[in-house]
């Protein structure tokens, strides 16, 4: 019983705000799709019932998520590669809803997902509201992109080896997001009636977007992330190239050379920044109280994925047999760093 | 029957549509309305229905026929 309350708290503290900043945009597209209607009161409830379908989508489609955890394992998680193409997709997406609200040209109205007739009659006739269509769809496969968070959760969900705790723990998660996905939706279907605010939201989408495509391209061990972005722009000439610093691992008994890596609520700190090729490293992932998805580490070119513990001392063991660079970063793509490998 | 497309201001998504579709069907016009073309292909009968009432009927579902 304590873990589900624990997957409730964790989603109603850090999992809200996180779940939120990769789904919120597809939230955004939802509610943006909604049949016109007169009263303002009618138009609140209006929202409030767009959003509510949203999560009861999400909530059944993540416990249904957490019944197969429970039962199968973590066969159902994702490899890093099929979340950064999730993700990217995702983020593509997102940034053609923001041009279509930015009304940039009718071409990008075929973004809107148009249920075939005869499904939008059967939910009018039963709902009186054909319009429930999109959010219930983005809100069932908002299971396809978890947040660093939510992959947690889905760990705990595997290491349950009980279906019915599993399909708890994220039934408890997902309601706990819950109220801020409710406050951020409503206030988001409200402010599209008007003009000048459907602008300011459509560049929020823009925003979330883009990032969104950034922790895709981060997740695939690419170059090209807006992290390296800002740090070529700002780093010192100096330091990078023939004349950078480097920190080699100290080599065990087994052979191995020690990497330790301290996990911060929004970073890494390597005390390692250069690996010998051909030589096995031993990891050594350090938390302290860590809730954010830092916790979620992912190194793409090997495949891997841990999920650390909140508090503790983790160890992760693989051969670089590439030279260049080897990147790592939290499953989201937003925590980033690298090795060079010689 | 005459087959007509017409030029609708207003949809602003796909069930805009479908309750201009609604409407047009009440008076009896075949109707298929496109958000993503912004128009909507009607069939009637003009002998019982005039263009002023399929005007009216987009009207009564909250959009515009535009010349």
């Amino acid at each position: 019983m304590n873990t589900i309350w624990i997957a409730f708290i964790t989603g109603l503290t850090t999992g809200g705000i996180s779940c939120f900043a990769v789904q919120g945009g597809l939230l955004a597209s939802a509610v943006s799709e909604k049949d016109g209607v007169s009263e303002p009161l009618d138009d609140f409830r209006q929202d409030i019932k767009l959003v509510g379908i949203f999560l009861l989508a999400k909530l059944f489609s993540h416990t249904l998520l957490g019944l197969l955890l429970g039962f199968i394992g973590s066969a159902f998680i994702l490899s890093p590669g099929l979340l950064a193409g999730v993700q990217i997709f995702v983020g593509v997406y997102m940034i053609l809803t923001a041009l279509r609200l930015l009304n940039v040209h009718p071409v990008f109205r075929y973004t809107v997902i148009t249920p075939p007739r005869s499904v939008y009659k059967f939910l009018k006739n039963k709902t009186g509201n054909g319009s429930i269509f999109a959010p219930l769809l983005l809100g069932f496969f908002t299971v396809l992109i978890p947040c660093g968070i939510t992959q947690a959760m889905m760990v705990y969900a595997v290491s349950s080896s009980n279906p019915l705790l599993g399909a708890g723990i994220m039934g408890a998660f997902v309601i706990g997001t819950s109220p801020i996905f409710l406050v951020f939706g409503a206030a988001m279907s409200g402010l599209l009636q008007n003009k000048a605010l459907t602008y300011a939201a459509a560049i929020v989408v823009l925003g979330i977007g883009l990032s969104s495509i950034n922790g895709g391209m981060v997740l695939t061990g690419s170059i090209y992330t807006f992290q390296n972005f800002y740090r070529a722009a700002t780093t010192d000439i100096r330091e990078i190239g023939v004349n950078k610093q480097e920190t080699k691992g100290q080599i065990n008994d087994r052979g191995e050379q020690v990497v330790n890596i301290k996990v911060l609520s929004n970073g890494y700190e390597a005390d390692v920044n250069t690996l010998k090729a051909g030589v096995p490293v031993r990891l050594k992932l350090t938390t302290q109280g860590i809730t954010s998805c830092a916790r979620a580490f992912v190194i793409p070119e090997f495949g891997l994925s841990k999920i650390l513990p909140a508090t503790g001392e983790d160890e992760i063991v693989f051969t670089p047999q590439k030279t260049g660079r080897l990147a790592f970063s939290c499953s989201m793509g937003m925590y980033t760093g690298e090795f060079t490998v010689k | 029957m005459i087959k007509k497309t017409y030029k609708i201001k207003g949809m602003h998504c796909a069930s805009c549509g479908f309750l201009v579709d609604e409407e047009l069907e009440e008076i009896g016009v075949k109707s298929k309305a496109s958000y993503q073309k912004g128009i909507v292909e009607v069939e009637f009968d003009e002998k019982m229905i005039s263009e002023d009432d399929v005007k009216e009927a987009v009207k009564k579902a909250g959009y515009e026929i535009v010349e």
